[in-house]
């Protein structure tokens, strides 16, 4: 589609997240939550929905609504009410998931982001306690499905943004935000490809100036920001498709087929859902006392944001960098332990920045995955900067201590890289047979070409590339000036 | 005197004391039961295996001068709602046909635990839902003082174990009357107590705000020993009371004397059967000539009662139900075309037809577009009618009323209109809305022989109140202490 | 008639429950004898009355992360009616549920 006919309409984006928290147990019973286990074998009574079984809350999955909402400058709500959200489904065992609808935990609130180098904020309409469904597995050519219920009543946060997004690109940065603080908070493992954060979206355009909404529809399965970021805008072509040949844009829901690349509608709103919702009467109230909030917010970590601020004026970092180190919660604490163990802050970061992170690339590795202890890297560092190890023979040890989780001096050994030469009278053995041998230039440089010096240190590291470039600065020039 | 004639405390005494053993007390129950249930149908299920190695555990630990509990060799009829682990729970329904729960309910945990043993399962109407027991998908279950008629529901099987001495007390549930009306419809004295005071953990659900568990016996004596037993504070019941246990034991012999019995007007007027209110004044006057104080009061809203409870209960019965859909346990409809078939096919045939209804109704009552209407509006009634009973309690410990506008029915007489039989719960159900706890003494016969109930209601957690008039009100009558004839047929062969 | 056929038809479906045509009539009968009833209410004046939805109003009580012990596979597959590798097996069906809520 042309890009004229494209900005003649302004899309309105709206996103509902998952959040699914990383709770030793589920959202209302006391049986274990965690991934990849054997099937069904993360059950109880209140997870199969057996006749007779009742929920409890879990405490910490409260908690870490709490910090979410903290963390989002949101209102919590002191008095807070589950309802329960009816619909069949063979993956939803009581043929309810119990939610938040009228009262929910938090609402209000913001997130802020970056985005094409601005910063912007996202309102938040509210932030939800709810609880996942199992999951259905169909297999080709064969008529049935076959349920896992490990993952029924893990807990969830569904965090709802305002439509406040112009583009899929600015969704995509809302979602990356998102994750990151969520990771920050130590909350969600942020893993898109495993579901433990889970995105729809719901989409209108409408054209430039106009006030008045277009109507929306609703985009589910999106599982990673390439899905959000495609799907978006496919939906958006379709609508000014839509709406450019006369037609109008149904209300529906539509689903992601990440294969075909396109969206198909799984219901429209005639077909919705009744929800039936109504307040879950087999659990009251839930309070929030301020002095819970206030407890919660005490120990909060440290958000993004603040951190990269706070890297720029405590390490003398610049913006940028401060931002590289800061974008993954894992990559700052490893900088600060670097940091830490003796690591010069300049230095770390750029080490971090050139080599660690080209390497995490070219891997596709993150940096949990990969051997190098902060400890091992700060040695390496602090080689560096007494000249024991040159910035060359650095590069290669570092990267074998990447590859191998070694120590300097194993990679050193296992390379046979010595450390460079500290005996001058040998340093100076090797300088003298350089002038030695380069009568011609000797002599230009005591007739005064200075600049000859370059060629004369560069014919002296070429003979061992070990010495240590600023001790046979100091000699040579000591041979040729004396 | 027979083991099953004495009342509960005195079958425990004997136990605790080696005059008798537990075991022997259980085999006598299940003669009786070989012998008479075939008549009445009160039990769905017999756990013998169960009941007799339960037994055998409290003799050893009577003989090993151990504690064996406040409930030593008490045998129990548990409401078929109570689910008990390997002991085949269907709450009266064929779409739990072959259930075989993987957990106990806290209710039989806490019998288990204080000594008692359960004998087996109490027939019901199918989920609680009903009036009569008619609605059961097993058996017909028949009020042993006139076999051609209905011991009342929903816990008749309880109600009619207890009457007919098949067991030494019975666990039913009230949702709207399910332990008091069949109570008084058998002759046995059945305790509602305060939503929240006993455990629904392992209770299957009918209408989660309205339902609790507790005791029908022969007296209120009973009763208190039992629920002294099962109430308190339970984490796997967010909605339990973490309140101290009351005395009911003691509350039982402090009797009534000078405390004020309300009579809310508004329960004796049309609709009520004249022998039933005569039998029901005589027991107010015993009251008063023995020290209570009668007040009349008044809570205007009663007649709203009914409309908001059949709100109210559908609703969240549709929702509790939603879970039986032929999945993960329960029956599944065969040859199904695809999901759905399979689905409304399992349910379709697996409830039965009032249970149907009331899914219909309540499914009806919370779509789209009629919430505000009908449960929203119903749930501020609920606050109207519990406002009334507050007002009405600053003038009264306790109030009095009929338990059932008439005494037990024909077999078959009310199925074929369902809202008479709601109808029937006129009396009982605002106790439920308004979370309060409610109890049924004998209080007399009609002309037919036939039982008449007496209510009595306290605010939440008055259960020592209750206590206190129905013991006190039962030392001073013989009505709880009558058995039908054929309690009395094993004997006679 | 407070309540059409075809409004019990489409409460049918949304409990999952499946009449014949003389029982749709039948059940639209009842509803509607049980709603007239139910009508009464429309009586009262509620405004400004807060509705009640717990019968003791008590506050949540939140438990700790504890994980308990989960039931054996076996006791899932035992109650079930049809399994296939201790997974539950139901006829195929279209699933819309995307990312596992709907």
């Amino acid at each position: 589609m042309n890009d004229e006919l494209l900005a003649k309409y302004e899309s309105v984006i709206g996103l509902e997240v998952h959040v699914q928290l990383k709770t030793d147990t589920k959202m209302f019973s006391r049986s274990r939550a965690a991934f990849g286990q054997e099937p069904n074998t993360l059950t109880d009574p209140v997870v199969l929905a057996l006749p007779g079984a009742l929920p409890v809350v879990n405490r910490k999955a409260v908690e870490y609504g709490i910090k979410i909402a903290l963390a989002t400058h949101s209102t919590i709500h002191e008095m807070s009410r589950f309802a329960r959200k009816h619909y069949f489904y063979p993956d939803l065992p009581k043929g309810y998931q119990i939610s938040q609808y009228e009262q929910p935990l938090a609402t209000g609130g913001r997130v802020e982001i970056w985005h094409e180098d601005r910063r912007s904020e996202i309102a938040l309409t509210r932030i939800h306690l709810e609880e996942d469904s199992g999951k259905n597995f169909h297999r080709e050519g064969v008529d049935e499905s076959l349920v896992d219920y490990n993952r029924a009543g893990v807990a969830l946060a569904e965090i709802v943004s305002e439509p406040d997004f112009r583009s899929p690109e600015q969704a995509v940065a809302y979602l990356r935000a998102l994750r990151q603080l969520v990771r920050y908070l130590g909350i969600c493992d942020g893993n898109m490809e495993e579901g433990s954060l889970r995105c729809d979206a719901n989409v209108s355009i409408r054209p430039r100036g106009q006030e008045k909404l277009g109507t929306k529809t609703e985009l589910k399965n999106l599982n990673s920001f390439k899905a959000v970021k495609l799907a978006l805008h496919y939906e958006i072509e379709r609508h000014v498709a839509l709406i450019e040949q006369g037609g109008e844009v149904v209300q529906s829901t539509l689903l992601w087929d990440a294969a075909a690349g396109q969206t198909r509608v799984i219901r429209t709103k005639e077909e919705a859902h009744d929800y039936r919702y109504f307040p879950e009467p087999d659990l009251p109230v839930l309070e929030v006392p301020r002095p819970w909030i206030d407890e919660v917010a005490a120990h909060l970590e440290e958000l993004p944001l603040d951190r990269r601020q706070r890297f720029v004026d405590q390490y003398g970092l610049t913006d940028y960098d401060a931002g590289v180190l800061t974008d993954e919660w894992n990559l700052a604490e490893y900088f600060e332990e670097v940091v830490r163990l003796g690591g010069d802050p300049k230095k770390a970061a750029n080490w971090i920045q050139t080599e660690l992170l080209r390497l995490l690339k070219e891997d596709g590795r993150s940096i949990d995955e990969q051997p190098m202890s902060p400890k091992v890297l700060a040695d390496l560092l602090a080689r560096m900067a007494s000249g024991e190890l040159t910035g060359r023979n650095a590069k290669v040890v570092g990267e074998r201590m990447y590859q191998t989780g070694r120590t300097v001096d194993e990679v050193r050994e296992e390379l046979g890289i010595r450390p460079p030469e500290r005996d001058e009278s040998v340093v100076e053995a090797v300088c003298r047979q350089v002038v030695d041998a380069h009568p011609d230039e000797t002599a230009r440089y005591r007739d005064g070409n200075k600049r000859l010096f370059g060629f004369f240190v560069g014919q002296v590291m070429k003979q061992d590339r070990n010495q240590d470039p600023k001790l046979v600065s100091k000699v040579l020039k000591r041979v040729l000036e004396g | 005197m027979d083991i099953w004639q004495l009342g509960l405390a005195s079958q425990v005494e004997h136990v605790r004391t080696k005059a008798v053993s537990a075991e022997d007390v259980a085999s006598a129950y299940f003669e009786r039961i070989e012998a008479v249930d075939d008549r009445i149908g009160s039990y769905l299920r017999l756990d013998r295996e169960g009941a007799m190695a339960q037994a055998r555990m409290v003799d050893e630990q009577v003989r090993a001068g151990r504690d064996p509990g406040p409930l030593a060799g008490a045998c129990i009829a548990l409401k078929d709602i109570f689910v008990t682990k390997g002991v085949e729970t269907t709450c009266g329904s064929k779409i739990l046909e072959g259930f075989v729960p993987p957990y106990e309910s806290t209710v039989s945990e806490r019998l288990k635990a204080a000594g008692a043993v359960i004998l087996g399962k109490a027939n019901m109407d199918e989920f609680a839902m009903g009036s009569s027991t008619e609605h059961s998908a097993y058996r017909i279950c028949r009020n042993p003082w006139d076999l051609d008629r209905v011991p009342g529901g929903s816990s008749g099987g309880s109600a009619a174990a207890v009457a007919a001495g098949l067991c030494g007390v019975a666990m039913g549930t009230d949702t709207g009357g399910s332990i008091r009306q069949p109570a008084a419809l058998c002759g046995v004295t059945g305790l509602r107590p305060t939503y929240g005071r006993v455990s629904r953990y392992g209770m299957i659900a009918f209408a989660s705000s309205l339902d609790q568990g507790g005791p029908m016996g022969r007296s209120a004596e009973d009763c208190a020993l039992v629920l002294e037993a099962i109430a308190g504070r339970d984490p796997a019941d967010s909605t339990s009371l973490d309140e101290p246990v009351g005395r009911y034991q003691e509350a039982c012999r402090t009797g009534f004397k000078g405390m004020c019995v309300g009579i809310p007007k508004e329960y004796f007027r049309e609709g009520l059967d004249p022998q039933v209110e005569a039998a029901v004044r005589r027991g107010i006057e015993t009251l008063a000539a023995n020290g209570a104080t009668i007040k009349e009061v008044s809570l205007p809203h009663t007649e709203y009662a009914i409309a908001a409870y059949y709100i109210i209960s559908p609703a969240e019965a549709s929702s509790n139900l939603a879970r039986y859909d032929g999945v993960r346990y329960g029956y599944r409809a065969r040859d199904a075309s695809d999901l759905m078939d399979m689905y409304c096919r399992s349910r379709a045939e697996g409830f039965g037809s009032e249970v149907k209804r009331r899914i219909m109704l309540g499914t009806y009552v919370l779509s789209a577009g009629y919430y505000d209407a009908y449960y929203g509006r119903a749930q501020k009634v609920r606050t109207l009618i519990a406002d009334d009973f507050r007002k009405a309690f600053e003038d009264c410990d306790v109030m009095v009323t009929p338990t059932s506008p008439v005494t037990a029915f024909k077999l078959g007489s009310r199925m074929s209109d369902p809202l008479q039989m709601y109808l029937a719960d006129m009396y009982t159900i605002s106790c439920n809305l308004a979370g309060l706890t409610g109890m049924s003494i004998p209080c007399g016969m009609d002309g037919q022989g036939l039982p008449i109930g007496m209510q009595v209601l306290a605010p939440a957690l008055g259960e020592e109140r209750l206590f206190r008039v129905a013991a006190g009100y039962q030392r001073l009558t013989d009505w709880h202490r009558r058995w039908p004839e054929v309690a009395q047929a094993q004997e006679a062969e | 008639m407070r309540i059409s056929i075809e409004e019990v038809e489409h409460v049918a479906q949304l409990a999952h429950l499946k009449f014949g045509q003389d029982e749709i009539a039948a059940m639209a009968r009842e509803l509607d004898a049980i709603l007239e009833h139910v009508q009464k209410l429309q009586e009262l004046d509620v405004e400004g009355v807060a509705p009640t939805t717990h019968a003791v109003p008590v506050i949540c009580p939140l438990a700790d992360d504890e994980p308990a012990a989960s039931l054996p596979r076996q006791a899932v597959v035992a109650n079930a009616p049809d399994t296939l590798d201790g997974l539950v097996r139901v006829p195929k069906f279209i699933d819309d549920s995307g990312a596992g809520l709907t």
